[in-house]
């Protein structure tokens, strides 16, 4: 069954790249519709640690960022970078790096897990270090309520051998919940810092309540969307004591700086991706690799080598001007981009294209949650297309946010919209912000153009 | 002119974009000269409803649909009854919806009551409905179309009041009777979740109207350029209706 299972994936995978299609998910997809064992079985070849990342945001940077530290201490690493961060996408990552009997040689593995699909995934993979970044609400319509994904993800780990590690995000408070009564290694990660800039006020702050006794939170700092130094005022609850704390941190516009202290000894720690939501991100990564015993020298220098993926601030051109994609796919996500786009001091050109297709998340209710409101008070905004299949209600967003309705152009087809942001635009900037699979219409016009240097 | 709007329980009841519901009001009636206030309305701080002209509820997880059942129920039934009799103008969203119903029936031993606005109950129910949703809405003498997105598992049963609509397409109150939505005087429950108001310009309009006259007297509302309200109201129709 094995053989014939990853014979079946790897046609698959040669079928998409002769088609050009991506096969990030689907060689795996059938593989799994043959044998729906193959995870199970496929991953034994991995000697060493399996490292697994989940939850709402990050977890495609912080997943990226332990491979590249791991990859600079020359280790054979397996990681579904593309981020198919589902079953199938898991199987094909693993059907992609053995050979044609089904026998796959790694050092290490580490996998990004859509938070919904953990609950199915831990037992086949049964990674000894588990690192949960965050919990915010993100495609409601197709996950029901966030209380019982968490419910499920820690119901899994329970499941998990007594000797794995979970590493935990102590200023999220749905996060850090998970810690309670669980019966295995439990560790934390936070800020230890003075940093809030206005984040706190963000219409996006969703959890405020102890998960004990029902009363309000009160925070001590908040960092960004719910994520702070909380605790409650009837239960004395509050958030976990932190074994990985980040002090002295900077954020300018080359990257973020900070020391990463852990028991009593203090890291320097930089990265060259900014935004407070990457401290974490950064901080996860050191973090699950310190616990790995992995080198400092190796740590600083795999930070140095990375590289975001497609989408994540990504640079780029168009008719030879300069244009930045970045990925928004919930609130917090497109808050925090935007609050990134208020320090840019030039006239932006805006194309945000949103699709509701199954991945993105069939409702773009989302949208009304973010604070667009803030940014186009305090940001000088040249032009905005409006694009996607649910152009025209990113456009109407635009509207009672307060542009002006004869700046918005409602362009559905994103090659359409691309074409006339760069024909509007002279010395400003442009700024692309897809929702996700907008993102890849995005990245193959670009690719088509030669314009994806 | 002036309007103050209720939102009640903001920090509980705030899922899928319900904050779009209360810009669509401010903007709308910025955009016509009507001053307009927002007061948060949350558990403990009590209120006779008589400084509300627009009260708004919006959709909750079910942990929290708990505490503001508690808090609607045991402290302020009365006073919101008798401002609904009085004509207050009122918009329930989903979980919101629900509690101005007669009671949520979660689990056997399970019941939430509600205040009883409508002449209606909630069950749970197994399957989540989940999709966009086009409606025929009818208040009064008023047809209009009405487009949005629900998600939900609770279904609605209505005994003596009018539904908001008929469903066209997706599920509405329970999936069975093809009603969307409920009213009664001035007071509205709909599953059309989240931002309902900015591509639905009749339904935020009639609400703003409704305020105004209970307030002022024979007021008529100043048109808005739509454009952009229909273009999205539009795309959907097309896409899903495919016509």
């Amino acid at each position: 069954m094995k053989f014939f299972s990853t014979e079946i994936g790897k046609f698959t995978v040669f079928a998409c790249k002769i088609t050009g299609k991506g096969g990030t998910s689907l060689p795996g997809k059938l593989a799994l519709k043959i044998n729906p064992k193959i995870i199970n079985e496929l991953i034994k070849g991995i000697k060493g640690d399996k490292i697994v990342i989940t939850g709402t945001n990050g977890k495609t940077t912080t997943s990226g960022l332990i491979a590249s530290i791991l990859k600079t201490t020359g280790k054979n690493v397996i990681h579904n970078r593309e981020g198919a961060n589902m079953s199938s996408g898991i199987a094909t990552v693993l059907i992609k790096n053995s050979n044609i009997y089904g026998k796959l040689k790694a050092d290490i593995g580490v996998f990004e897990i859509d938070e919904a699909n953990m609950p199915l995934l831990l037992d086949d993979i049964k990674p000894n270090i588990v690192v949960i970044t965050n919990f915010f609400r993100d495609q409601l319509d197709r996950y029901g309520e966030l209380d019982t994904t968490i419910k499920k993800v820690k119901e899994s780990l329970n499941k998990l051998s007594k000797d794995s590690i979970v590493l935990l995000n102590a200023d999220e408070p749905f996060t850090a919940a998970i810690g309670d009564d669980l019966k295995l290694k439990v560790m934390y990660y936070g800020i230890n810092d003075h940093i809030n800039r206005g984040y706190g006020l963000s219409p996006s702050f969703e959890q405020k309540y102890c998960p004990s006794c029902g009363d309000k939170y009160i925070y001590k700092e908040v960092f960004y969307g719910q994520l702070g130094d909380y605790y409650c005022p009837s239960c004395g609850k509050k958030r976990p004591k932190l074994d990985f704390s980040a002090l002295n941190i900077d954020i300018n516009e080359d990257g973020i700086s900070f020391d990463l202290k852990y028991k009593d000894r203090l890291f320097k720690i930089k990265s060259h991706l900014f935004g407070i939501y990457n401290i974490y991100n950064v901080m996860a990564a050191v973090t699950a690799n310190l616990l790995l015993n992995t080198n400092i020298n190796d740590i600083i220098n795999g930070l140095d080598n990375y590289k975001p993926i497609a989408g994540r601030l990504q640079k780029t051109t168009l008719n030879g001007k300069k244009a930045i994609i970045n990925l928004i796919k919930n609130p917090i996500g497109f808050d925090s981009t935007l609050s990134m786009l208020k320090e840019i001091k030039r006239p932006l050109n805006l194309v945000i294209a949103i699709n509701d297709n199954y991945a993105d998340g069939r409702d773009v209710s989302w949208l009304w949650d973010v604070n667009i409101e803030d940014f186009v008070v305090n940001s000088k905004i040249n032009s905005v297309v409006a694009s996607g299949l649910r152009a025209e209600d990113m456009a109407l967003r635009l509207k009672y946010a307060g542009i002006d309705a004869k700046k918005i152009e409602v362009i559905n087809s994103i090659e359409k919209a691309l074409d006339y942001i760069s024909s509007v635009t002279k010395d400003e900037l442009i700024i692309i912000l897809p929702n996700y699979t907008s993102l890849h219409e995005v990245n193959t016009f670009l690719k088509l153009r030669g314009d994806d240097k | 002119m002036k309007l103050t709007i209720g939102h009640m329980y903001p920090d509980l009841l705030n899922l899928y974009g319900d904050r779009g519901n209360i810009l669509t009001l401010i903007r709308r009636c910025e955009w016509r000269g009507i001053d307009i206030e927002v007061k948060s309305i949350t558990i403990d701080i009590n209120t006779n409803f008589t400084d509300i002209n627009i009260l708004f509820l919006g959709g909750g997880s079910d942990r929290e649909q708990k505490i503001v059942s508690d808090d609607l129920t045991l402290k302020r039934m009365k006073n919101f009854k008798s401002a609904v009799e009085d004509g207050m103008t009122v918009l329930s969203i989903c979980g919101g919806y629900q509690l101005l119903g007669k009671y949520y029936q979660i689990g056997t031993n399970n019941k939430l009551p509600g205040i009883g606005i409508f002449d209606a109950w909630t069950i749970a129910g197994n399957k989540r409905m989940i999709t966009n949703v086009i409606i025929e809405a009818k208040i009064n003498n008023l047809k209009f179309k009405m487009v949005g997105f629900e998600n939900h598992s609770g279904k609605t049963y209505l005994k003596n009041t009018k539904p908001l609509g008929n469903i066209i397409i997706g599920s509405g109150n329970n999936g069975e009777d093809h009603t969307e939505g409920a009213y009664y005087k001035n007071a509205f429950g709909t599953y059309l979740h989240g931002p309902v108001l900015p591509k639905n310009p009749e339904f935020a309009d009639y609400l703003i109207l409704t305020a105004l006259k209970r307030k002022y007297g024979n007021v008529v509302l100043q048109p808005l350029d739509d454009t952009f309200e229909y273009n999205t109201q539009n795309a959907i129709i097309k896409r899903f209706l495919k016509i």
